[in-house]
């Protein structure tokens, strides 16, 4: 009894998980101070594969808004960007939409 | 100093006393080494906010593990290396401190020290350099002080406009000298901003999009 009460726990429990990867999530550049506008740039093009418009649009977003969504889509690929954003020192984060 | 690209990378030639003091404190300034976790989180931010003040930090405990566990030490891994790079490519400066080697830079006579550095260690450089800047702006809050000094350079150059007036008031001079940084902070600032300088020659000639 107290064992099919856990399996079905269990179930349930990665049924949430599933549903939660399934929402979107945002990757978001927060501005600092110290990090030069054009490697910003720079490494929004390499990262994204963006074009050098897209890029400087939102680069200028960052540093005028304080921060802008630079990509929106499953939370696997968000991880991914957060990581890579901060592996070049970026201010980055994801965030559930 | 002068920095210059070469067939394999980049140099720094005429390296004068003060920019090899602040050459040679880049790995130590870039690693925090004696800087508090806190202020070192800046180069290490947290990778997810929330809105969800009652739960959202809770609900990602056992991402936040992963990430702390897996995520964190790959990232510090590749910033030591880079820092490593620096302290290695340090080490092959050439001094040379014969009359021969003095060269005039501007009006001021300089050693002629010169760093070679090869192209591929650009990115390891630049990391380093950021993460230094990162840091001293982390302590110090130097991008606010250097935009400070802007605003007053540029509002003494307005005020240039009609020197020669004699009596200034006593009480205006005090304040001007209050806010004029001290010895340390005008050090720093000039570390600051040369790594600043090496940083947008970098991303100017050498490192590719």
């Amino acid at each position: 009894m107290s064992i099919e009460t856990e399996e079905q726990t269990q179930v349930i429990t990665e049924t949430d998980t599933d549903a939660e990867l399934d929402q979107p999530w945002s990757v978001v550049v927060y501005d600092d101070p110290v990090n030069l506008m054009g490697f910003v740039t720079m490494i929004l093009r390499r990262i994204f594969g963006y074009s050098e418009e897209k890029a400087t649009a939102l680069m200028l977003e960052v540093h005028q808004a304080g921060k802008s969504v630079v990509w929106t889509g499953n939370r696997e690929k968000a991880e991914f960007y957060v990581q890579q954003l901060q592996s070049h020192q970026l201010l980055a984060a994801m965030k559930k939409n | 100093m002068r920095v210059t690209t070469t067939e394999n990378g980049w140099a720094l030639e005429a390296i004068g006393d003060l920019e090899w003091l602040f050459l040679e404190r880049l790995p130590g300034t870039a690693s925090g080494e004696e800087l508090p976790e806190e202020q070192k989180r800046r180069i290490l931010p947290d990778p997810i906010v929330s809105d969800d003040e009652d739960g959202g930090a809770a609900e990602e405990a056992e991402f936040m593990e992963d990430w702390n566990e897996y995520v964190r030490p790959e990232l510090n891994v590749a910033f030591t290396e880079a820092r490593q790079q620096v302290s290695d490519d340090l080490a092959t400066v050439t001094r040379n401190f014969s009359a021969e080697a003095m060269v005039e830079v501007g009006e001021e006579p300089q050693k002629n020290f010169r760093l070679e550095v090869d192209g591929e260690h650009s990115e390891n450089w630049y990391s380093t350099l950021n993460q230094a800047r990162l840091l001293m702006n982390e302590v110090y809050d130097l991008a606010e002080s250097e935009a400070e000094l802007y605003a007053k350079m540029a509002t003494e150059d307005d005020d240039g406009e009609g020197e020669g007036e004699e009596g200034t008031d006593d009480a205006d001079d005090i304040v001007e000298e209050d806010s004029e940084p001290d010895g340390m902070l005008w050090l720093l600032l000039a570390q600051y901003q040369f790594y600043s300088f090496i940083q947008g020659f970098l991303l100017e000639r050498v490192i590719k999009a």
